[in-house]
């Protein structure tokens, strides 16, 4: 029997460490068929000729599927923007794009086969680029396209192209006049740059169209999302389709929305078999990727170094199509200026479509790309006004309660202890160290790195290497839309099954969620199943995005707990004869006139057998708790110390810091690995991961030129703090986390390499040939 | 994704030379070969399996030729942890103890490393900078070639289509050898072997190079060291540009050579 508070053991350790657990990926249905998708050899092309009579007549192969081949069915998807063919409908926009699908009896049968189907281009400029695709007179989309629906959350789509897939903008007092009437005016302009959501599983679906209904097991982060669109392609009531989600091997928000979902819908449709389609890692990459972001950031302040105006400029590369884009594009703007006073403000961003692999969400949704420009406009800003950078940030930060954007949730989080408790932490040198005398404008020489050990194994003996460090916060209005529905399900023995539509992504949920309901029910962990989401048999969920699972899901949990007890009251007082106002329920016991039972005698005497079950619901929704949006800011608050090889410009990460402001942990080591996950994911972005086009082409489609964050990447030293004020909406004062860390990591991380190199950088990642070319430029300057 | 194969399978040397050639690929760690087929840069109808071969397995001490025999099968994991090797090759075993990550240590080999030809990798370089001898076969012949000779290009060797690499012989490691690599990346950026003696400068840069590339300067010729450095062709990849490389081989040098390159 376990205790179902704390750090308890993930309930998936077991089948996923002894490799049993089971993905989409080992998903097969009985007479499954298999598919290979042809991709497009073009960046931007109209497509004049697909040549498949080869492929037909190749062994195994069942049929070659084109956009001309799906009949009724709908040709596009996108919950935002209904611009993304299934399968390219005419012209492709970006190298990879799927054109076709094979289907045959084997894997190997259609992977062969696909090589044989004969696609004829006729090539259109390609615009690999945002500044490029913005100034071009050709079009990516030459039309616009109805909103699929009512408005996404009320992000309506950009009405003419212009290769802009959305706009939008937010704004407050006068932020020019504030500009131009500023003490001192610092501006700073950073590149994000195009990212893979790397997961280990990659996307994976098995489809089976039958007369009336359609059943898709697949790696969807949000089953009901996907259910929804795959209902209109179809034409089929929401009942008729049944999306199941197993266990995903990593989400990271590349898989929230609908992906490869329709494709293999359409085409079990089309072939008649149930269907499996699996992407390589360069599918993957060809699948979704995160948005790149150009930021421009001009900050005002007054004589006393406090915030007077932020103007600030996002230019997204969103590729081909807009999937979640226009909404990460909103929240990057809501997230852009910080959590700091702000008393003008003006933020416009855009985001363009560009000949290249779609974006879409990923962690940190917009955070990352604006917190990259505006956390390092800090540090310069703290450089040119002559203050420490962590009092700069102390001087301007918002306080608990404070308004971040006027008719949000007011401010739930103490950003000043959380940045204190980094720079407790991070034991950096004393302030008076930290700000050497700027020799130029934007340029620091940083005195700390006089005084670094030389620990680099000899190498450069006579200078060794230098050092630097950073700290960055950032909070996020979490787009977690408080819909939720739990069910609990008593058995005659007290045991308990809970049922949710939330994804097991690795992240824990199931575990922190069972924990809830054990706490809330008085039963051990042992007690509590949890189901796998599945459309056809779990409740009604929003979404696994938005770091909302232990929060808005929790509450639901929580209030489907209270419920249950409700009911087995109800039955209590049935069974005895009384009137409710005579049993009441503490300690895990329903009371009778003082008599206490246990929960499975509630039930057992009620059913009259030792069988039955009793359920409760909770349904949480925009009311009570979750009434105002968003249901937290989702808090980033981290510090690094780094050292720069001058000789090879490696960048070692000598101590990471976070702080994670969760309000409450109801899992503190899946919290802290919530934490180390994110804060590593950033550094990724930091110091390695790009996504790089040359020409029509992404040149590094794999692992081995795409380089993740690897074990011996792992900073020397890491400490993880976790701030438990219990400020949050959720159950014992819950807050998400989960992208939070990740945020602020990239920008943290550019600040202490420039504080370590004496020039600040532009852009990430700051890969060694980047540093070194920083280290000349500081050569040069001096 | 892979093609269905054939596999070849021989416990003798003879058995596994009749098979090979250019339908029939030799393999043994696969950890070059099937990646090059799941890319489709490599088809063929069915691969060779040498890792039964007792004598592709062998790694033999010749004291009196003060040499070191290792079989083309030899993983890099076992080249590492050999105590013969650590004896009298210790830098080879150090560079093989850091090839790649764990598995490709595991299964890879030394035979399929140099044959692939891969210009991003460290052993060709340590072989070449200590004069290593490879011996190749065919049903027809036995060759012996330096690996200079062997590795011609990058993924070029001058193998034929029925030839294998069957043994290295690589003299006992001479005083004043080390080797040193820059790796940001999965593959190496650059490697530097160096054989410092009173009276010689060797120096084998290898990983930018298209192939490892030696020079042999008199101890203390810092202008041939420049001339020779700024000669390189470097490569220009996302491992950084060319003037980058050049910058941390020199850099390398100075630190080890004391001279400014």
């Amino acid at each position: 029997m376990s205790v179902p508070t704390g750090s308890v053991p993930r309930s998936d350790g077991w089948e996923k460490v002894t490799g049993r657990a089971r993905y989409a990926v080992d998903m097969a249905l009985p007479n499954m068929a298999h598919a290979a998708v042809v991709r497009s050899e073009r960046a931007h092309a109209r497509i004049t000729g697909i040549d498949r009579a080869e492929a037909q007549a190749a062994p195994g192969v069942i049929a070659v599927v084109t956009a001309d081949d799906l009949g009724y069915l709908g040709r596009r998807f996108g919950h935002i923007v209904c611009d993304h063919p299934i399968l390219a409908v005419d012209k492709v926009r970006y190298y990879g794009e799927p054109v076709a699908v094979v289907v045959a009896e084997t894997p190997q049968q259609a992977a062969d086969a696909a090589e044989l189907v004969w696609v004829d281009y006729d090539d259109l400029p390609a615009l690999t680029g945002a500044a490029g695709a913005l100034a071009s007179d050709a079009l990516i989309h030459e039309q616009s396209y109805p909103p699929p629906g009512e408005a996404f959350l009320g992000v309506a789509p950009a009405a003419s192209t212009d290769n802009v897939a959305h706009h939008d903008e937010l704004a407050w007092g006068d932020a020019g006049a504030a500009l131009a009437a500023a003490a001192t005016v610092v501006e700073t302009t950073a590149s994000f740059p195009l990212v893979y959501g790397y997961a280990m599983e990659t996307y994976n679906a098995v489809a089976d169209w039958q007369h009336g209904s359609l059943h898709v097991i697949s790696t969807a982060q949000h089953p009901l999302m996907v259910r929804k669109e795959l209902a209109r392609i179809f034409s089929l009531p929401l009942a008729a389709v049944r999306v199941e989600v197993p266990y995903i091997g990593g989400g990271y928000g590349s898989k929230s929305y609908t992906k490869l979902e329709p494709l293999a819908s359409v085409v079990s449709w089309a072939a008649g078999r149930p269907i499996k389609v699996t992407t390589d890692i360069e599918g993957a990459m060809n699948t979704t990727r995160a948005d790149g972001a150009v930021v421009t950031v001009r900050t005002g302040f007054d004589a006393g170094a406090r915030i007077c105006a932020r103007d600030i400029e996002i230019r997204f590369d969103t590729g081909a199509y807009a999937d979640n884009s226009p909404l990460v594009l909103t929240k990057s703007i809501n997230r852009s200026f910080g959590p700091y006073r702000v008393p003008n403000l003006r933020v416009r961003g855009t985001a363009v479509y560009t000949n290249t692999s779609p974006a879409s969400s990923y962690r940190g949704f917009g955070a990352p790309q604006g917190a990259l420009a505006g956390e390092l406009n800090m540090d310069m800003a703290a450089e040119r006004l002559g203050i420490d950078p962590v009092e700069l940030r102390r001087r301007n930060l918002l306080a608990p309660g404070d308004t971040i954007i006027d008719g949000k949730r007011p401010l739930d989080a103490d950003l000043v202890a959380d940045l204190d408790a980094i720079v407790a932490a991070l034991e950096r040198p004393a302030p008076s160290g930290a700000h050497a005398p700027a020799d130029v404008a934007g340029r620091v020489r940083a005195a700390d790195s006089a005084s670094a050990p030389a620990t680099d194994g000899g190498h450069d003996a006579g200078s060794g290497p230098l050092r630097g460090w950073g700290v960055a916060v950032s909070a996020s209005d979490a787009g977690a839309s408080p819909i939720s529905t739990a069910q609990v399900r008593m058995h005659a023995d007290g045991s308990v099954t809970l049922l949710v539509s939330s994804t097991e992504m690795g992240q824990g949920s199931r575990t922190a969620l069972a924990q809830i309901a054990a706490r809330e029910l008085g039963v051990p962990m042992e007690a509590v199943a949890v189901g796998q989401s599945d459309t056809r048999f779990t409740p009604f969920e929003w979404t696994t995005g938005a770091s909302r699972t232990t929060t808005v899901v929790g509450l639901a949990v929580q209030a489907a707990c209270t419920d249950l007890w409700n009911n087995l009251r109800a039955k209590a007082a049935e069974s005895a004869g009384v009137s409710l106002d005579r049993t009441e329920v503490h300690d895990g016991r329903v009371y009778v006139d003082g008599e206490a039972l246990t929960p499975a005698e509630v039930i057992r005497q009620w059913f009259g057998a030792d069988a039955g079950e009793v359920v409760g619901v909770g349904v949480i929704r925009r009311d009570g708790a979750t009434e105002m949006l968003p249901p937290f800011w989702e808090i980033g608050a981290v510090g690094v110390e780094v050292s720069v090889d001058t000789a090879t410009g490696e960048v070692t990460v000598e101590h990471l810091v976070t702080v994670g402001d969760v309000g409450h942990a109801v899992n503190p080591d899946l919290v802290k690995g919530q934490d180390l996950g994110a804060a590593t994911q950033g550094l990724g972005i930091a110091l390695w991961e790009e996504m790089v086009y040359d020409g029509e082409q992404l040149t590094n489609p794999n692992l081995i030129e795409y380089r993740v964050p690897r074990l011996r990447d792992t900073p020397r030293r890491i400490t993880s703090v976790l701030a438990e004020r219990g400020d949050g909406a959720g159950p014992y004062g819950v807050k998400g986390a989960g992208e939070g860390a990740l945020n602020p990591v990239p920008a943290a991380v550019a600040a202490a390499v420039g504080r370590a190199v004496g020039v600040w950088p532009t852009e990430v990642p700051l890969t060694p040939p980047r540093v070194w070319s920083l280290l000349q430029e500081a050569a040069n300057e001096v | 994704m892979l093609p269905e194969l054939g596999l070849v399978r021989s416990d003798d040397l003879d058995g596994v030379l009749a098979a090979v050639d250019y339908d029939h690929a030799p393999y043994a760690g696969g950890t070059e070969l099937v990646p090059a087929m799941g890319l489709g840069l490599r088809r063929p109808a069915a691969v060779v399996d040498l890792k039964r071969v007792e004598a592709l397995r062998g790694i033999d001490v010749d004291a009196g030729a003060a040499t070191v025999t290792i079989g083309a099968a030899v993983t890099h994991r076992r080249l590492s942890d050999h105590p013969a090797v650590r004896e009298h090759l210790p830098t080879l075993a150090a560079a093989a103890s850091r090839v790649g990550n764990a598995r490709v240590r595991s299964t890879g080999t030394v035979g399929g490393n140099l044959c692939f030809a891969e210009p991003r990798s460290d052993l060709g370089c340590v072989l070449v900078a200590l004069g290593a001898t490879a011996e190749v076969r065919s049903a027809r012949v036995t060759r012996t070639l330096s690996i200079d000779e062997l590795i011609v290009g990058a993924f070029e060797t001058s193998l034929e289509p029925d030839e294998i690499l069957t043994t290295i012989a690589v003299p006992f490691e001479p005083p004043g050898m080390s080797y040193w690599k820059l790796q940001s990346y999965e593959r190496p950026t650059l490697g530097v072997a160096l054989v410092v003696s009173e009276s010689r400068w060797e120096v084998t840069v290898g990983a930018a190079t298209e192939r490892p590339t030696r020079a042999v300067l008199a101890a203390g010729d810092t202008a041939g060291l420049a001339a020779f450095v700024d000669g390189l062709e470097l490569s220009d990849d996302m491992t950084g540009p060319p003037e980058y490389k050049r910058s941390v081989l020199r850099s390398h040098l100075g630190r080890n050579l004391g001279a400014t390159a």
